[in-house]
């Protein structure tokens, strides 16, 4: 117990610093690797003529360039608001995945679209897909318990949303992206097929209905002493659960738009 | 002439330079490993007793030792003002480049362990002179010192947060850090996707025609790259890019070399 005790300081103290983004680059990079592992050849062949570069390569991109000129209008994007019931708020612009789906309905006839708006909404898309699966990136609108910010550790004080911004480099210290997804991707065709069912709108629902629980495992606005194993556990499952739905749902999505 | 290089040694003997950090030094031979002849990959596997990115670092890691002080020289070029190396000053990173070709190319005449040091030297030494900060140009002040600038995280107002950082260790370690969770592999793979169909005119010349290309990149920074210089997060990540490149040549150019020597 004196180890997840610590386990939780050294975790929160190495992410004090952190600025409130996403996934942190490692979880796009990672997400986007695993995702690269399962497009079809042509689907590969395009992204590729496309971007001038491997997926990993532009998975943090957005994050990267959301305050550039030009940019700014991005920078509400990477979140998604719903209400009690999980429903996305209809005509919020400001929601991941309202514009995931714009992008992806776009990009049907991609042929008749420009190189560079192709370029851009690939990567959009590469970053969305993952911050859709991002744990802390549903904002329950309504509900003030569960308004991200911030929770005391021995009288210090963290922010719990880099805290989940950043579990997948925590969990594998030491790692590459590409070596993380290699390690995960051990699902079958058909455990891959039922992660990949439905669509943008169904998988955020569900997400929106799941993510609750992190509010339980490391509950914000108090004072945490520890975490129990089994809270501990239950983190790393979400964590990596999450980064499998995001990188499998990234590759049917591109499969989708490329290799009909 | 004289003035200008004692300036420059000067400044370096203080200086342990490495030009990338290890990632970088090692994504580089990696990158190049990829584009080795069978014959170059088969003969320096044998000569190392391992890949080229496991010998990346080498140069790096001995050059605190005393043999090896005289070295931290090597890791810069020098040009003039007409972006020519270099042949007086036999420290100079193209000349020793040079020497490390030429014993190579003649390596039945030497030791074993002299060809050894030598193709590790000469790994890292390709990779150090694509480092646009170890590029020191006569009369371009800045490219031959070292100086503290501001960069900011592109928030405005209170979400701003300005870093100071060092311009050298900027272009060693936390420019290359935009892709440190990527495998050496993974970023070498993403240079050859990005840069492969340019691999021909990249390896075109010899080492002193690469050392004028790299003038010709590096000396349009200091234009603008000054102490307490505030780079945006644009301006940033536009830099980023022109690292790759710089990586991309180095990459194919240390193949290019590899290919030549050991045909």
């Amino acid at each position: 117990m004196k180890k997840l005790a610590t386990f939780a300081v050294v975790l929160l103290c190495s992410l004090v610093s952190y600025s409130v983004s996403a996934w942190n680059d490692m979880g796009h990079t990672t997400i986007a690797s695993l995702a690269e592992q399962h497009l079809t050849p042509k689907t590969k062949e395009m992204c590729r003529k496309y971007l001038n570069h491997t997926l990993p390569y532009y998975a943090a991109w957005m994050d990267q360039w959301r305050n550039c000129p030009g940019y700014e209008h991005t920078s509400s994007w990477h979140t998604y608001p719903v209400d009690e019931r999980n429903k996305r708020f209809k005509g919020e612009s400001r929601d991941a995945a309202y514009q995931a789906m714009r992008i992806s309905k776009q990009m049907r006839k991609y042929e008749k679209l420009s190189d560079s708006i192709v370029r851009d909404n690939l990567k959009y898309l590469i970053h969305l897909i993952a911050d859709i699966h991002c744990p802390v990136h549903i904002k329950y609108a309504n509900e003030p318990n569960l308004k991200q910010g911030s929770l005391r550790m021995k009288g210090k004080k963290y922010k719990f949303h880099a805290f989940w911004d950043s579990t997948i480099d925590y969990y594998h210290k030491g790692m590459k992206c590409d070596a993380i997804a290699k390690q995960y991707d051990t699902f079958t065709d058909k455990q891959i097929a039922e992660i990949c069912k439905g669509n943008i709108a169904n998988w955020a629902k569900v997400n929106a209905e799941q993510m609750r629980e992190i509010y339980t495992l490391l509950p914000m606005n108090s004072e945490v002493t520890a975490v129990s194993e089994e809270n501990h556990q239950r983190m790393k499952e979400i964590t990596i659960q999450q980064m499998r739905r995001g990188g499998y749902r990234l590759a049917k999505v591109l499969n989708g738009i490329f290799d009909k | 002439m004289r003035r200008y290089i004692t300036l420059a040694v000067s400044l370096l003997f203080v200086y342990t330079a490495t030009a990338w950090n290890k990632f970088g030094q090692q994504s580089i031979a990696t990158l190049a490993e990829q584009n080795l002849t069978e014959s170059a990959k088969a003969q320096t596997t044998q000569i190392l007793g391992g890949s080229l990115s496991s010998a990346a670092w080498w140069l790096q890691s001995v050059a605190k030792e005393p043999e090896y002080q005289h070295t931290n020289s090597w890791q810069f070029i020098h040009l003039t003002k007409e972006l020519k190396s270099t042949t007086s000053f036999t420290e100079d990173g193209v000349v020793q480049i040079e020497r490390c070709v030429d014993i190579l190319k003649h390596r039945t005449q030497h030791s074993d362990s002299t060809v050894v040091v030598t193709l590790k030297t000469l790994i890292h030494l390709v990779a150090d002179m694509h480092n646009l900060t170890h590029i020191c140009i006569e009369g371009v002040e800045y490219s031959n010192k070292n100086f503290n600038f501001r960069v900011s995280n592109g928030f405005t107002g209170p979400k701003e947060v300005i870093t100071k950082l060092s311009w050298r260790k900027f272009w060693e370690s936390n420019i290359v850090n935009r892709h440190a969770t990527l495998s050496c592999e993974l970023l070498a793979e993403d240079l050859m996707v990005c840069y492969g169909p340019e691999k021909g005119n990249f390896s075109k010349g010899d080492v002193r025609h690469w050392a004028a290309d790299m003038g010709s990149l590096s000396a349009p920074l200091y234009e603008w790259a000054v102490p307490d210089y505030y780079m945006t997060r644009e301006q940033h990540n536009r830099l980023v890019q022109l690292n790759d490149k710089c990586m991309a040549r180095a990459g194919f150019r240390l193949a290019a070399l590899l290919n030549d020597i050991f045909r």
